[in-house]
């Protein structure tokens, strides 16, 4: 009676494990990469990084959110328009990554070429976000500027169709 | 002649007598105040005051040194006009900071400046900026608290110095999501749980300001209305994170 009380844990446990959630396994900065900007849809997206653990939704986009399974915090973000066709990807750098370091940000991103400028000051504070943008390969980093880390790095449609592959192609 | 030279002798001499002042004071000038409502609600008369020696407020050594003239260095709001402080003025920052929790006696905050009319909005009361903060003429104005007014400009600061991770944390937990969008803009995703004041939804940090600032001055509402920033922020600075009286 023990031994099949063991066994039905032991079968109970499996079944539990395998139906975990896709997202709670760890999405890597490559894979996002990889996901090319006005070709992938939401579904391929999904079937790629697993199931979202949000999506936001409004008349002209959605949006999927990505945690970190680790630390539980947000880690990326897929965008997409109304005929679900990806628009924008956000990677959210994490703490002791080697992309929390401006250098080797733009050393991985290394034929674009960036553009610095300062979040706006809105009505009563100084923003601590510094942008680091090429509009021409639809790149955009965000730095704090006050601690001087990548907090994320942002991808859009680029100025000049074409740059955006040859980067993705450079960086497979 | 001699005796009118004894008699500015004197007076220099009684001058700077009550200028010294026994430890654990200041010396206050001769000041008008203007009647004005303390946190709690107390009401302060209008009243001439003489000059006279004043008990230090708590953390007065703190913050005493950080009240200063002139402008923050590379102010980008060129029109702002400095003002000088008056003595009604410091002694009124140097209360309110006092009844502030001392969690937020910030070693990066560098200085207090004063100026005049703010350019952002009409009404404004303050800005923040790296190390620094600016109050204007609305701040001792009876539309607002100032030791709530401070709080809020410190809460920036804090904000600025939490860490990445931290940030992450109060993010996530905050329900705000980044993403790009079509145009290679950086947005945020609003969240549905509400926000304590609608500037809130300009951005994280200005929604950090407001709700460590209601965490303070209205935490009942704080809870009702962003319970996940109440508990995050409640975790984060534990139990002491309180106003205090301003009177040792």
């Amino acid at each position: 009676m023990k031994i099949c009380g063991f066994l039905f844990f032991i079968c109970f446990f499996s079944i539990a494990c395998s139906s975990l959630p896709v997202h709670d396994r760890r999405l890597t900065l490559d894979e996002v990469e990889s996901l090319e900007i006005g070709k992938v849809t939401k579904s391929e997206a999904v079937k790629k990084l697993g199931p979202a653990y949000r999506e936001i939704k409004n008349a002209s986009k959605t949006v999927l959110v990505f945690l970190d399974p680790t630390s539980g915090n947000h880690r990326a973000s897929m965008t997409f328009d109304s005929r679900e066709t990806l628009v924008g990807k956000l990677w959210q750098v994490n703490s002791g990554e080697n992309e929390e370091q401006l250098d080797a940000v733009k050393a991985r991103y290394s034929t674009a070429v960036f553009e610095m400028r300062d979040a706006e000051w809105t009505s009563h504070y100084e923003p601590s976000e510094r942008y680091y943008i090429d509009r021409n390969v639809g790149i955009r980093i965000t730095v704090d500027k006050f601690n001087k880390l990548v907090d994320s790095i942002g991808w859009s449609a680029p100025g000049d169709n074409g740059q955006v592959k040859a980067l993705s192609s450079q960086i497979q | 002649m001699l005796k009118l030279f004894f008699l500015f002798i004197s007076c220099l001499t009684i001058s700077s007598e009550a200028q010294t002042c026994p430890p654990d004071q200041h010396w206050v000038r001769a000041f008008f105040r203007r009647a004005y409502y303390r946190f709690d609600g107390t009401f302060v008369s209008a009243s001439n005051v003489t000059a006279h020696c004043q008990n230090n407020p708590s953390g007065y050594e703190f913050w005493q040194p950080k009240i200063v003239p002139g402008r923050p260095e590379g102010w980008p709001h060129s029109t702002e006009v400095t003002k000088n402080w008056t003595e009604e003025e410091k002694e009124r920052v140097l209360e309110a900071l006092a009844d502030l929790p001392d969690a937020l006696k910030l070693q990066t905050l560098r200085s207090i400046f004063r100026m005049s009319k703010s350019v952002s909005k009409s009404d404004n009361p303050s800005t923040s900026a790296q190390g620094v903060v600016v109050l204007y003429d609305d701040a001792f104005s009876k539309k607002y608290k100032l030791a709530q007014v401070l709080a809020h400009e410190l809460a920036h600061q804090i904000y600025r110095d939490l860490s990445k991770g931290e940030k992450q944390d109060y993010r996530t937990v905050t329900n705000w999501f980044g993403y790009e969008d079509e145009n290679g803009r950086g947005k945020r995703a609003q969240r549905d749980s509400g926000y304590i004041a609608d500037d809130g939804k300009e951005s994280p940090e200005e929604d950090f300001a407001n709700n460590v600032e209601y965490s303070l001055f209205g935490p009942k509402k704080l809870q009702k209305v962003t319970p996940h920033a109440y508990r995050w922020i409640h975790e984060h600075f534990g139990d002491k994170f309180k106003l205090k009286g301003s009177r040792k």
